[in-house]
């Protein structure tokens, strides 16, 4: 068994800058499990920019943006103190090389995103995602942290009370270890594909929810799920909002511009032109007008270009709501910290800071997972020397966490059912049908049946695939094990929130609004979800 | 190309089973605006799941799916099958040699090139923000999305793997560059040791996804290397170049690699006896070209 003080899963944006910042302070024995090379985690994929307030005016217009975009469902105390460290978060990236955009005088430009009410995003020309991952990743190369790719967190080594290490699968080797730890962060991102249509890169799978959800901790909010109105259409790619804020126009089938019945038009917030978008037959992002748009949107033109038959200079773009993002996660302190649980921690995606509530705005995912990422790497390095002793593993505790695991893998061997890959196509379609833009009870309840089904199914699927050594077809039914269990939290969830809030519209209770908290909990082999105000 | 049956070639390789990778044939049915990354999808879904690659963002700008298609490198996710179906037939390898299944390769070798480099910003004890000037100086080279296409098909790579490659040259550009960076001698000096090595096989520039100007950056710097003063067999090579085509118009195939690698050249004399007998040596002293005149007006236009 290895041991490290710190360990880490998931390399993107928070995993890295918590990385970062707990070998600063003095932990160097730091693992970064992921599943794929850190610098093609989903992060990178981010476009719009990422938000930071400079000034006290702009903190002050910043918070109530946010608050507002969540549709009040957002914690003021998450709200304030992220917003309030956002511009160290732009100079902690620039001091590690980032090259944010700058005026001729030096002064740091910002842009528009939806919801916002100012200038407020920090940018990379159209790929902010890339430029701050790329600039982390080279730090954490500067500093010599071990990462180990191809490497699966299959589950958490803990007791009721304590987390003390995690079971990695190796897709290389096929083999199974276990680290012992003092600190684990979950930094494992979101679960767009969960859903047929996402911008959400193809290892997206949620997996740090359910290493939670599956060792006792209850998640948050989690039919709160952010569909981006313009991706690609079936393709799902994401065309940011930096193709709106820079006049890009929506139209439906009848060419005609939808979304000028409300006040703030084509940048009203995500969740309400999503719905806009979903009730027309078509829609399509108009480019026409936008003087120069192949210079000051490139990598946008380039995405038309390659993934497109349109010319985006002359033709419509067919666009849809594309699974994007999720508000829901593991709950945590303004510390990454998951309280019911010593040695565990949270951040980006799959933790719940309260920073975005029922709807995040642009430019606020980057900014959460550097500011938490960094609140990780520091309590995590402070609790870790503190600690002077490693928390005992018994080899009964390893076997039991690796269970789980272990069986399933030998049991689809012997299966003769359905291949995953069609179950997975069809629990993307269940996602996307039931649960997606637009929820409502009958919908929901035939999602969670089938679900059910298919879970079932699973157990006796097919694999085709025998090999030991990077055997994706096995670790790819893992993962559908995993995701076919978040996709119950998650209707369970939508089922249980009646009414609309942000980006969760119910159109069986159409009109009706409520504030309050979710909590879904494991109680046996179910599911139980609590109200929380 | 209309929609239906191709023939796929795929390179596979099951280290459990396998001696050594093979090519495999399969008739399959594609459409035309289908990306290899779908195609390959679709691939597994309906013939055969056993087969391993990468993929990531689908999107382009996570370079994890790098492929070999018809001999050349392509992101597999931003190539359309009908940009690459000839003949109705694609051929599809790994990007590399360093195969651990299938298309699925160890890009170890890559990454410690980029290493090499130390593409990490090392601050200035104070500096300025950048203008906006600086950042576009800057701004191409930071697009790369390290897929590692330029490296794996890099003509100097291919016969020696301990050139950094071009990828690793263009980090160290952006910092170089990067007036908030402290080591630009140094980076340029470290340099000078790898950038004279490329051969000017323009593969990279051709199949950068992401359109980099590599052999642009590079000129860049072996330009200020040379304005540094650095010395080196390298700097020579390109000074005795510039002063043998003024005075003449055409190298001196003897005099350049004695001019390039002094006392060193002596162990070309192997390669020269095989010219010799191949009765392909250079000429001894070759003339002057009769235009010179015109040869001198184009480098006084250039300078």
């Amino acid at each position: 068994m290895q041991k490290y003080r710190i360990a880490i899963v998931g390399g993107g944006v928070a995993g890295l800058r918590a990385a970062i910042e707990a070998y600063d302070l003095g932990v160097r024995d730091i693992i970064i499990i992921s599943k794929t090379h850190p610098i093609r985690s989903n992060s990178v994929g981010a476009q719009g920019g990422m938000a930071a307030a400079l000034t006290p005016e702009a903190v002050r217009r910043h918070i109530e943006d946010t608050i507002k975009g969540s549709d009040n469902l957002a914690e003021r105390k998450a709200v304030e103190f992220i917003s309030k460290h956002s511009r160290e978060a732009v100079e902690d990236l620039e001091r590690m090389g980032c090259i944010f955009a700058r005026d001729a005088k030096r002064m740091l430009l910002q842009k528009q995103l939806a919801g916002h009410s100012q200038k407020i995003a920090c940018y990379v020309a159209d790929r902010t995602g890339h430029a701050i991952l790329t600039t982390l990743y080279e730090q954490v190369l500067k500093r010599g942290i071990t990462v180990l790719e191809d490497a699966y967190a299959v589950n958490l080594i803990t007791t009721k009370k304590e987390c003390k290490g995690v079971i990695v699968y190796l897709l290389k080797t096929g083999k199974i270890r276990a680290i012992k730890t003092k600190a684990v962060l979950l930094a494992t991102g979101g679960a767009g594909q969960l859903f047929k249509t996402t911008s959400n890169s193809a290892l997206t799978t949620g997996d740090g929810f359910l290493l939670a959800f599956g060792n006792g901790i209850a998640l948050q909010n989690m039919e709160l799920i952010q569909f981006h109105p313009t991706g690609l259409k079936e393709k799902g790619i994401l065309i940011s909002e930096a193709a709106r804020s820079a006049g890009a126009k929506l139209l439906n089938e009848k060419h005609q511009r939808f979304m000028l019945k409300h006040p703030e038009g084509e940048m009203a917030p995500r969740d309400i032109t999503s719905r806009e978008i979903r009730g027309q037959k078509k829609a399509f992002l108009d480019f026409r007008d936008v003087r120069d748009v192949k210079t000051r949107l490139p990598e946008i033109a380039e995405i038309v270009e390659a993934f497109t038959t349109s010319d985006i200079t002359k033709d419509l773009i067919w666009i849809e709501p594309t699974a994007h993002y999720m508000m829901g996660g593991i709950p945590i302190n303004l510390n990454a910290e998951v309280e019911d649980m010593k040695g565990l921690y949270a951040a980006g995606e799959c933790a719940y800071s309260g920073m975005h509530g029922a709807n995040r705005l642009g430019g606020n995912s980057l900014l959460e997972a550097m500011v938490i990422g960094k609140q990780a790497g520091r309590k995590m390095a402070r609790e870790a020397k503190r600690r002077w002793f490693y928390p005992p593993v018994s080899s009964s505790e390893i076997e039991r966490a690796g269970r789980l695991f272990l069986e399933f893998i030998t049991n689809l061997k012997k299966g003769s059912g359905r291949t995953a890959s069609e179950l997975e196509n069809e629990l993307r379609e269940i996602m996307s049908e039931r649960c997606g833009v637009v929820r409502n009870e009958k919908g929901l309840l035939n999602g969670l049946k089938r679900l059910k089904k298919l879970k079932e199914e699973l157990e006796n699927t097919c694999l085709k695939d025998s090999s030991l050594i990077y055997n994706q077809e096995m670790i790819r039914a893992w993962e559908l094990r995993q995701m076919i269990a978040l996709g119950e939290i998650v209707m369970h969830s939508a089922l249980e929130r009646k009414t609309s809030i942000g980006a969760h519209y119910r159109d069986d209770r159409e009109g009706e609004h409520k504030k309050f908290h979710l909590i879904a909990c494991q109680k046996g082999r179910g599911i139980i979800i609590k109200t929380k105000k | 190309m209309k929609a239906g049956k191709i023939e796929l070639v795929v390179q596979r390789f099951n280290p459990e089973r396998d001696e050594r990778p093979y090519l495999k044939s399969y008739s399959i049915e594609v459409k035309p605006e289908m990306s290899i990354v779908e195609m390959l999808d679709e691939f597994r879904e309906r013939y055969d799941s056993s087969l391993a690659f990468r993929k990531g963002c689908r999107s382009g700008i996570c370079g994890i799916c790098a492929l070999k298609i018809n001999g050349q490198g392509f992101l597999g996710c931003r190539t359309k099958v009908r940009d690459v179906c000839f003949n109705k037939k694609i051929v599809i390898e790994p990007i590399t040699k360093d195969v651990i299944k299938d298309l699925v390769c160890d890009s170890r070798l890559f990454w410690e090139g980029i290493e090499r480099a130390k593409p990490w910003l090392i601050p200035k004890s104070s500096c300025e923000p950048l203008s906006a000037g600086e950042l576009e100086r800057i701004e191409d080279s930071s697009r790369c999305i390290h897929c590692g296409i330029c490296y794996y098909d890099c003509g100097t790579v291919e016969h020696d793997s301990t050139f950094a490659g071009p990828a690793a040259i263009v980090k160290g550009y952006r910092l170089i560059y990067d007036p908030r960076d402290r080591y630009k001698k140094k980076r340029l000096k470290q340099l000078n040791q790898t950038v004279w090595r490329c051969n000017h096989s323009w593969s990279c520039v051709e199949e950068c996804p992401k359109g980099i100007d590599l052999t642009r950056c590079m000129d860049e710097l072996k330009g200020d290397i040379i304005k540094m003063g650095l010395g080196g067999a390298g700097v020579r090579h390109a000074r005795y170049f510039e002063r043998a085509i003024i005075s003449y118009g055409r190298l001196n195939e003897f005099i350049l690699p004695i001019k390039t690698l002094g006392t060193r050249a002596i162990l070309l004399v192997g390669d020269g006896l095989r010219l010799w007998l191949g009765n392909r040596l250079p000429q001894l002293a070759p003339k002057r070209i009769s235009r010179l005149i015109e040869i001198k007006r184009l480098f006084k236009k250039l300078k």
